[in-house]
Parts: structure tokens; C-alpha cells; sequence
């Protein structure tokens, strides 16, 4: 919402500075957008008068002005092509900064001639676009005065943002009863001049529904003159940034913006019969005075004549009927309709217009006939013409809504400032326009009909902080409460996990929770329920089932910048289907090209599966799950290298997924490096048992350690990871680790078969281990691992 | 002859070049087989008198090699080791061998600082889903159906009609539905609104508050609003504006500014109000026994301001160096006790 200084003050009567009414407009709701005041920036710039303009002896284009000024005629040399003699112009006298560019005049001398000013052009003080010349001033300009006036940029352009709640503001006279209540000034009061009649018009009215259309109010008036709306009209619409049109259609925007009420004209001579105001029933075209063609639907609201749609009910009037500065006989139009019937219509065609935005946010119907009195006024004062009667159908107005709040209950909901009373309340919410009747133990509250978004109690509160103001607002502690934990168990895992894998060389992004649904395919099937219907773009058009191809898609792009070292991850939800349970929160992350970049001191290392395994490991670990509880086995996911990946699962639950990510992929997403990737269900990982870190007894056994090595050949196929489980069952309490260190095949070892080189460390917490023991450990260990795998001792 | 075993052993003592020369002397001299011992071994042919003078003799004879010896063995040591550290010599300009440094997203800094600050007011860790139905996203909480946020331009729909939630304000619902008051939740998550410019991504991060309560007012609010903006910017002289606005859920309403030390213009950081009274009954809460006020804030916008973030878009888009700039080191864990930040 726009509107200027001297616009408000129509309204309000107020000695307050700018600075003070833009500050009370934000503090009661009403923020200030933007204020564009140029009177001190253009307050230099006077009128001045071209005496004599002759060509510059050294330069085609230029002239040298002789120019009559307050303090006297001074030479300038000017450059536009406009500049001749007997034109009043606009001078920047020495000093003077120019507010496009922000350069101050010098005297100086162009190509010989001395030059002591500047004539400007519209541009130069960006009070229009054309820099084609220099700015002509009307011919009675007086010379010396400042130009501001003559822009109307004496006035200063407010620019509030109105809350959607607050349709009473989108008007000028709304805005100034708001700043009244706060004591900043005094509301104009409303003379409204009767009119005085001259012949009853022959239109007819009929409003089909009274429900969308509750009231409707026209007149006739005859007999306009053309002529030029006045000066002050067309400099309060253009500093808002309306053009001037005509008289009438200048009247019609000045009602609007200055009361929130839209009203419309039509050329009368162009409308037969009288109006109609019904929904449609079947699609029709309509040619709206945008001069775009709409097709209207069923139900849409229209106003018509005999012949044709006239109007597209509160939103936009039609050609044909449309008002120019021929126009000698009007029907002038205020009337009510029902907020969503147009909200529906305005959105259905997408036509924005001021009158749609009032409507939409529902409109003062007790002013409507008043509005429609006071544009015949103006328009009869500026074009003449005789008014007919107004010819309405006016539905029962609806009862006024009251609240009633026991004053106990009131006080204590003003608690948040102390320094409200009763009194002040009830002064608030007069000076607003509400009706109060105290009792001994209530107050009765009548809501003013331009105040749809007052229904209950809160929203008198909020009226009465509003005015007195929320800075007054006094902090208050919150009660005790019973501490609790701010981040629960499930929570800080997530938390957790994200420093682990920083820790291990890991850069945390955060890619979209959407994904391509073309490239879903290549990952699992894409399911209906998924996708957005409305998608940014159709690259994001799919709640991604893994996190995976987006961390791919990232690793792409830095690829692409040259960076080929990457480890990154994320944290985030996973979409298995739209209800809340199959929202998994999961962590990924891919790794790729060498863990430590080519130095001095080691050889490279390129990033392998086992490096991806070891962060999955160390994270499962940290989270209190020993990975050799869980079972590894292969997967058959269509992104991993069949013959490199594997699921990790905890009995019946899958926890984690990982390995290197399928080459076909990788060709999807242009990438030409092996990338390792894996990603983990949080939900799916037990807790571990351990309470408020509470460890088992420190037992160290000081007997002594014995190490024996095994060297055994297998079917090649045949995973080493059962081995080590198998031998560490053997005797969980003597053997306290099992390591492999070397796998072998080749010439030494048959075909088909692999060497697998064991570390076994034995120690018995309670006494040291004999020969004899460890023999038969060691027997039962080469004898378990012949009969269960088919292993033969290597010689 | 005492002394010309002396003087011989004086002088290979003195011209020993190492230690396993000068070990090959001490056996030569003190050794079984040396000419002292098997002098020793005459000792026992003497006569009483006679053995214990040359036995003295001999004996000192002994302290004197060994003395020398002794001496020796610490210059040769000290020299072997001169000789091993000039050896061992390594230029120290070399760069080492730096581990990969991983690092944490701006997102997940400011969230954890965030809830280090939320945590002094007792407030707890609530979650919702990102994926919600129409009535917990807009008419549990008082948005009519006619609301411009339920236009397709603002909110994504998906195929059954289920929509991304648009803000994290669902989860009050949910949270109100499930537990008993009195309590207070902060909500942090994704949100998502159909919208991609240089200052709107479709997906951002929000927390949302809430506290229910007997007899909870906006001194409350205003109470927890303005403390926890000075403890997360970790400055007192921040100023906090409370202005008046409009949000379905609540009433009254109130969007929130502050001014930074030492700047002149406002920004907005979030918006906040009392729960209106009709969200209360819809989740069964009577509004003449608790009352309740929320808050609702971005996680991208509180980011941009404390870490002087410009572009809103590069939080999304996982380039490298955007990421070694911005991002923070793992161990730079926010605590109340130890300060938010370095």
C-alpha cells in the first residue's frame, strides 16, 4: 500500500515529522516497505530560463546558453539537443550534487568556453528515465523557485506492508484512523455533501444473489463536460504510480485508495437496459478494458447489460463499456462482494488488480453508499453533469458482532504490561472505532464493520498491545520446570555421527530431500506417491529413496571443478513412502580419488572399499555395535558393484549398505574415478546397554600371551570374515584376538584355492597357559577349521 | 713388568677407535686370559709379605686400565652418537604429512548452537515428518482453506494429495497431541516452498518453539525471545524490536528485528506470537486453562548473520571450496559452558 504524506494528512491532523509517523506505522503493524522522500536531495534545483542559445564554435553539438537566473544570467554550456532560447529548464547551480551519479558542479571550461552550471535532464534527477534532453518546465514556472513542486515530489511516498488480516488498512483514511489511536494526531471526521438530484434514470438493477453480491449501489449522472482532472489529483496518483486516465476513472482510483472502497464506471451509452449481477452459467469470452481476452466459467461472477458481460464483478471492468475522456454519461458503481467468490475468479484468470486485492480482504460495506456520495461529489465538481438518485439492492445488513469480556479476564490478559488499566483499553479501542459499554464485570465490545479480522477476545488484546505498543511489553521468566534432556538419545546420534565422520577426513553438505525421478529408476523402482506434482524443475521432482545419488550428483559437479579428492557426506531423511514411518533418517557418504594428496612421505593411496568400511565401522562403534556381530553379506542393489558391496545386518534389520558404487552409475552422472559410498538407517542400530557410562570391572590378566600362526588353504571363494568369527568362537575366553595378515594365491597354492595367513593370540586370565593347553586349543582350532571349511593346513 | 703392561694398554686405550675395539681391549687386559690374571695367579706361590705388596701393585694396576677404560667408553660413546645424529639428520622444512580434515556444514553449526542456547530455557528436541498431510500443515493450525499459502505457487503437493511440510509448525500439533502439558519443544528440520531465486531455495531450515504452560503471557515470550538472540549472537548491546504482525496460528502476533552493534538498519529474524486459541482446541487443549506461545526461525538466516554468509544458494551446493571456507571444524562442538564459539 502507497500513499504520500499530504495524503494522510487529508486525514489525519497531525504536527508529526515523517520520521515519526513512518516509526508509529511500524510499531502498530503497519511496516514501513520503503520511503522515498526527495525533497532534500532536490531542494538545490531551481527554475531557470534559456535567454539565448548559440552553437559552440568548437563542437557540433554543443551550445553556449545564456541563461537568467535568480542571482543573475550566467553562461552554460549544454550539450542537448532541446536547449534554445525561451524555455524554462532546470539549473544545478556550482556546488550542486547530481543525484544520478552523485557528482557535485564545478565551473569549468568546455573546449574554450567557460561554463558555471548544469541543465538537467529527467534522468540525471532520476525523477523519470528520459535523457534524451534536457527537462522543459511549464511556461509559467517562476525563475528562482525550487522544481519540486512542480513534480509533486514535495510530497513524500509512503510504502507500508499490510498484513493480509488487515484489509481496513489498504486505505489511506484506515491508515490515519490507526495512527490517531496512538495519540500521533486527530481523525479528520468525514463531510459527506448530499447530492442533489436531477432525474430518475431509467437503468435497471437486478442482483441475482444476495449472498456473493449483498450490496450494490449505482447512479446515472448526465452531462459531463470534458475536461482535465485537476493538478492536485493527477500528482497524488502519479507519486503513487497511477496514471491519470480521466476525471472519472481518476475519482474512481482516488475513492479507492483513500477508502478501500473499488468502485467502477461504465459508459452508460454503451450499456442497454440496466445491469444484471449473476454467476455464470456456461463458459463465456470476455474482453476486459487490459484488453486481454479471458474466457469466463461457470460460477464466475459477472455484471452484465442486455447484450453482454460489462464486468468481471470486483475485478475488472469491460471494453466496451469502459470510460475514456469522450465519455459523457456514466453509471458509477460502489458495491460489495463476497471475498472468496472473487479470490477464486481473481486466481482462476490471474488478474491482478487493486480492486481484487480490497475485495479479497473484505471491504467496509457500511461505507459503500458513502463512497459513491462522495465521488459524485468530486466528479460533478471537477466535469459537471446531473446525478440521478442511487438505485441500490441492499440485502438485511448483517447484526454487528460483539464480544464480551468479563473485565476480570481482560486485566488478566493484559498482564504482559503493566502499566495497562481498564481506562487506557477503553480508550484504544474507541479511538479504533469500537463500541464499548462498561459494566461492573464486563465490557462490551461492538467491532466496526471495516474490522473483519476482530472475532474474539485474543484478537482485542492484540488490538489494544498493538496501539499502546510491544516495546512496552516487560520480559517475564518462565515458571520452573522439571529439567529434562534438550537432545534425546535417537537425536544426538545424528549429532554424534556427523563430528565422526568429520573426524575421519569427511566435509558435511546438504544436498535437496528431492532428487530426479529419471535417475530414481537406476537406484530402485520409483513409486506414484513420490512424486511432486509441483516441482521446482523436473531434476527435482522426486522424494529421493536414498541419499546416495545426490551425494553422486555433488561429487560430479566438483569433479567437474577440478577437485578429486573428495570424502563427503550427509544426514538426513529418506523417503521409503509418504507416511511419517517411512521417513528414515539416514547417514551417507562417498569417498574418492586419494585419501592424502600426492606428497613426499608415502605412496598414494587410492581410496578403496575398505577405507569406506573402516568409517562404517567406526561410527557403528562409536554408537556401542561391535561390526563383527553384525553379518556382512553381498547385496543386490543396482547402484553397487555386484561383486564389491555388501549389506550389513543385525539379525532380521538391515543397518547399513556400502561398498564401491556400480560403473553404469557412474556413468550417469559423468564420472570418471572409482567412488566408494555407503549409508546407514540410524533406527535400525540397537542402543547399547551401557547406562550413564557405566563400565564392567577393569580384570587385566598379567599371565602370559602366546601367539600361534596358522597358514590355511581354502576354496577361493570361501569369505575369510567367517574364518576369524569361527576361530574366535572356538574359546571366547582364551583367544583374545584373531588377526589375518596375509592372503595368498598363486603359483604356490592350487587352482581355485587361496592361502590364508592367521595371527591367533591366546591368554587365560587365570593362570599360564601349559604346552598341553595350547595344543589342544590349537588341535581343536585347525580341526574345526578342516571340518567347517574344507581348510588344509598349509605345510 | 707391571708397568710395561700398563704403558702397552695406556697406549692401545688411547688409539682405540671404537667401542668393540676398546671391548676387544678390556678382555686383552682384564680378561681370564690377560697377563694380570695369570700374574694374579702367581700370587699364590709368594710369601706373605711379597703377595701382598705385588698383589697391591697388581690390583692398582687394574683401577688404573679400568679408570682408563672408563674414560674411553664415554668419549667413544659420545662420539658414536655424534656421528649417528649426523647421520640421522632430516630437513624440517619438508611439509608433513597432513591427515585429511573433514568438517562440519554452517546448517548443522548453527542448529547445534542453537540448541545449546534453547537447551538454558529447558526446552526438549521434538521431530516430525517431512511429509505431512494438509491438516497438520495448514488447518490444525487455523489456515483457511482459502489462505494463499495452500496455493500450488507456495506449498509442493505430492500425487495423494500429501503436501512437503511448508514450516516446521506441525510439529506442534503433533507434539500437543501426544504429550500432556505443561512443556516446551523446539523443533528443528527441513521445510519447503516452492520457490528458487538468489534469495529463496525450495528447501530451508527452520526451528520452531513452543511452550505450554498455566498463565504463560507475552512477557514470556518476549522474555525468551530476547535472551536466547543475545545468547546466540553472543552480544548483550543487540537490539530486539517487537513489532505486530499477522499469522494464522496466532494472535497476538509479532515479527521480531534486531539491529547488530554498530549498524543503523533492522533485520528481521523471525516471527512469533501466543498460539491462537483455535490451534489450543484443536488438539483438545482448553485455552481458559494453558496457554502457549511459538516461534519459528531460519536456520539459514540466523547462519548468514552470526557468520557473515552471503549467498543463500552455496549452503546447497556442496562446492568443495565453499565448503573449506565456510564449513567448521569438528571438534568446534558449541557448549554453554564453553562458549558457542572459538
Amino acid at each position: 500500500m502507497k500513499f504520500t504524506l499530504s495524503w494522510l494528512k487529508k486525514f489525519l491532523l497531525t504536527d508529526s515529522s515523517l520520521a515519526e509517523i513512518t516509526t508509529a506505522l511500524t510499531a502498530i503493524g503497519l511496516e514501513i516497505e520503503e520511503v522515498i522522500d526527495r525533497q532534500t536531495e532536490l531542494k538545490p534545483f531551481e527554475v531557470a530560463e534559456i535567454i539565448t542559445a548559440i552553437p559552440h564554435p568548437a563542437a557540433d553539438k554543443l551550445k553556449i546558453c545564456e541563461v537568467k537566473t535568480k542571482e543573475g544570467v550566467l553562461q552554460i554550456v549544454c550539450g542537448a539537443a532541446n536547449a534554445r532560447s525561451s524555455i524554462k529548464v532546470v539549473l544545478a547551480k556550482i556546488g550542486t550534487e547530481i543525484p544520478s551519479g552523485k557528482f557535485k558542479i564545478k565551473e569549468s571550461e568546455i573546449r574554450g568556453v567557460k561554463s558555471f552550471g548544469m541543465l538537467c535532464s529527467e534522468q540525471e534527477l532520476l525523477i523519470g528515465s528520459d535523457a534524451s534532453g534536457i527537462i522543459e518546465l511549464p511556461s509559467h514556472a517562476i525563475i528562482g523557485e525550487q522544481i519540486l513542486k512542480y513534480y509533486g515530489l514535495d510530497d513524500p511516498v509512503i510504502h507500508i506492508n499490510v498484513t493480509p488480516n488487515r484489509g481496513d488498512a489498504l486505505s489511506v483514511y484506515g491508515i490515519a484512523r490507526d495512527l490517531a489511536a496512538t495519540g500521533l494526531g486527530k481523525l479528520q471526521e468525514l463531510e459527506i455533501s448530499s447530492i442533489k438530484t436531477e432525474f430518475n434514470s431509467d437503468f435497471t438493477l437486478r442482483v441475482q444473489d444476495h449472498e456473493i453480491c449483498p450490496l450494490f449501489a449505482m447512479r446515472e449522472i448526465r452531462g459531463l463536460a470534458n475536461k482535465q482532472p485537476p493538478e492536485w489529483l493527477k500528482k497524488l496518483l502519479k507519486n503513487i504510480g497511477v496514471g491519470s486516465i480521466s476525471p472519472v476513472v481518476d475519482v474512481t482510483n482516488y475513492i479507492c485508495y483513500s477508502f478501500g472502497q473499488p468502485m467502477h464506471a461504465y459508459d452508460a451509452d454503451n450499456i442497454t437496459t440496466g445491469l444484471t449481477i449473476e454467476q455464470l452459467k456456461l463458459v463465456a469470452d470476455f474482453k476486459a478494458l487490459n484488453d486481454k481476452e479471458y474466457k469466463l466459467q461457470a460460477n464466475d461472477l459477472i455484471i452484465r447489460d442486455d447484450k453482454e458481460i460489462q464486468c468481471l464483478a470486483g475485478i475488472i471492468g469491460g471494453k466496451t463499456s469502459s470510460c475514456n475522456e469522450t465519455t459523457t454519461r456514466i453509471l458509477l458503481e460502489a458495491a460489495c462482494f463476497d471475498a472468496t467468490t472473487i479470490t477464486k475468479a481473481g486466481r482462476q484468470h490471474q488478474i491482478i488488480t487493486d480492486s481484487r486485492y480490497r475485495f479479497e480482504r473484505n471491504i467496509d460495506r457500511a461505507f459503500t453508499i458513502k463512497a459513491l456520495e462522495i465521488a459524485t461529489d468530486m466528479i460533478l465538481s471537477i466535469c459537471g453533469g446531473q446525478p440521478s438518485p442511487i438505485i441500490t439492492q441492499d440485502s438485511n445488513e448483517h447484526d454487528k458482532q460483539v464480544i464480551e469480556i468479563p473485565i476480570r479476564e481482560l486485566i488478566n490478559n493484559i498482564q504482559a504490561i503493566p502499566t495497562l488499566n481498564l481506562d487506557i483499553c477503553n480508550t484504544i479501542l474507541t479511538a479504533l472505532g469500537f463500541v464499548t459499554t462498561i459494566t461492573n464485570e464486563v465490557i462490551k465490545i461492538t467491532i466496526p464493520s471495516w474490522r473483519h479480522d476482530i472475532a474474539i477476545k485474543e484478537d482485542i488484546i492484540e488490538e489494544i498491545y498493538r496501539i499502546y505498543g510491544y516495546d512496552k511489553i516487560v520480559e517475564t521468566t518462565l515458571p520452573l520446570i522439571a529439567t529434562t534432556k534438550t537432545i534425546h538419545k535417537e537425536y544426538k546420534r545424528t549429532l554424534d555421527t556427523r563430528r565422526i565422520l568429520a573426524s575421519q577426513g569427511y566435509d558435511e553438505v546438504v544436498t535437496w530431500s528431492f532428487m530426479d525421478s529419471n535417475i530414481v529408476k537406476n537406484f530402485t523402482i520409483p513409486q506414484e506417491e513420490l512424486l511432486i506434482i509441483n516441482p521446482i524443475s523436473n531434476e527435482l521432482n522426486y522424494m529421493r529413496p536414498t541419499i546416495i545419488p545426490n551425494l553422486l550428483g555433488t561429487v560430479a559437479k566438483n569433479i567437474a571443478r577440478s577437485a578429486k579428492n573428495l570424502a563427503l557426506f550427509e544426514v538426513g531423511p529418506v523417503f521409503k513412502g509418504t507416511k511419517p514411518e517411512e521417513e528414515i533418517i539416514c547417514a551417507a557418504g562417498v569417498r574418492c580419488g586419494y585419501e592424502v594428496a600426492k606428497n613426499f612421505h608415502s605412496p598414494l593411496h587410492l581410496t578403496n572399499v575398505f577405507d569406506i568400511k573402516a568409517d562404517l565401522q567406526t561410527i557403528l562403534s562409536y554408537l556401542g555395535l561391535a561390526i563383527d556381530k553384525c553379518q556382512i553379506t553381498p547385496i543386490n542393489l543396482p547402484y553397487y558393484h555386484p561383486t564389491k558391496s555388501a549389506s550389513l545386518n543385525l539379525g532380521k534389520n538391515l543397518l547399513a549398505t556400502f561398498g564401491q558404487i556400480h560403473p553404469k552409475i557412474l556413468t550417469i552422472f559423468d564420472i570418471d574415478c572409482e567412488v566408494m559410498a555407503f549409508e546407514l538407517n540410524f533406527a535400525a542400530i540397537p542402543f547399547g546397554k551401557a547406562k550413564f557410562a557405566k563400565r564392567d570391572e577393569f580384570t587385566p590378566s598379567d599371565f602370559q600371551t602366546t601367539t600361534r600362526d596358522y597358514a590355511v588353504i581354502v576354496d577361493k571363494n570361501q569369505p575369510v570374515g567367517d574364518l576369524l568369527n569361527f576361530i574366535k568362537n572356538v574359546d571366547k575366553k582364551l583367544i583374545k584376538s584373531v588377526e589375518l595378515f596375509d592372503i595368498y594365491s598363486g603359483e604356490k597354492v592350487q587352482e581355485g584355492f587361496k592361502s590364508v595367513a592367521l595371527s591367533v593370540q591366546i591368554q587365560a586370565d587365570d593362570k599360564t597357559l601349559t604346552e598341553e593347553d595350547l595344543n589342544q586349543l590349537s588341535n581343536a582350532i585347525i580341526l574345526g577349521l578342516e571340518q567347517k571349511f574344507m581348510a588344509k593346513l598349509r605345510e | 713388568m707391571l708397568q710395561q703392561i700398563f704403558n702397552s694398554a695406556q697406549q692401545k686405550i688411547t688409539t682405540a677407535h671404537n667401542l668393540n675395539e676398546l671391548g676387544q681391549i678390556r678382555i686383552e687386559f682384564l680378561g681370564k686370559q690377560s697377563q694380570l690374571n695369570q700374574a694374579m695367579k702367581k700370587l699364590a706361590t709368594m710369601n706373605e709379605a711379597e703377595r701382598k705388596n705385588f698383589g697391591q701393585e697388581i690390583n692398582l694396576v687394574k683401577q688404573q686400565i679400568t679408570e682408563l677404560l672408563t674414560i674411553k667408553q664415554v668419549t667413544l660413546e659420545e662420539q658414536e652418537l655424534a656421528a649417528r645424529f649426523n647421520e640421522e639428520k632430516l630437513d624440517l622444512t619438508i611439509p608433513a604429512p597432513l591427515k585429511k580434515q573433514g568438517s562440519i556444514h554452517p546448517i548443522t553449526e548453527c542448529l547445534e548452537e542453537l540448541i545449546q542456547v534453547f537447551s538454558k530455557f529447558g526446552f526438549t528436541i521434538k521431530e516430525g515428518p517431512n511429509i505431512e498431510t494438509e491438516w497438520y500443515n495448514f488447518t490444525a493450525l487455523n489456515i483457511s482453506a482459502n489462505h494463499p499459502a495452500r496455493q500450488m505457487h507456495d506449498t509442493f503437493y505430492l500425487k495423494n494429495g500429501e503436501v512437503l511440510r511448508t514450516h516446521t509448525s506441525p510439529v506442534q500439533i503433533r507434539s500437543m497431541q501426544n504429550d500432556k502439558p505443561p512443556f516446551r519443544i523446539i523443533a528443528p528440520g527441513k521445510v519447503y516452498r516452492s520457490d528458487s531465486d538468489l534469495t529463496h531455495t525450495p528447501t530451508f531450515h527452520q526451528i520452531e518453539g513452543l511452550v505450554v504452560d498455566k498463565a504463560i503471557h507475552m512477557g514470556h515470550l518476549k522474555y525468551v525471545i530476547t535472551e536466547f538472540i543475545k545468547d546466540f549472537f553472543e552480544q548483550t548491546n543487540i537490539e530486539v524490536r517487537f513489532r505486530p504482525s499477522f499469522f494464522p496460528f496466532t494472535e497476538p502476533s509479532a515479527e521480531v528485528d534486531i539491529r547488530l552493534q554498530g549498524q543503523s538498519k533492522w533485520l528481521e529474524v523471525l516471527g512469533c506470537g501466543m498460539v491462537h486459541p483455535n490451534v489450543l482446541k484443536n488438539v483438545n487443549i482448553d485455552p481458559s486453562e494453558y496457554q502457549a506461545f511459538a516461534f519459528g526461525l531460519g536456520l539459514e538466516r540466523f547462519a548468514m548473520l552470526k557468520y557473515d554468509i552471503k549467498d543463500l544458494r552455496q549452503f546447497f551446493e556442496g562446492d568443495i571450496r565453499w565448503l573449506k571456507h565456510y564449513n567448521f571444524s569438528w571438534l568446534e562442538i558449541p557448549t554453554l559452558a564453553g562458549g558457542l564459539t572459538k
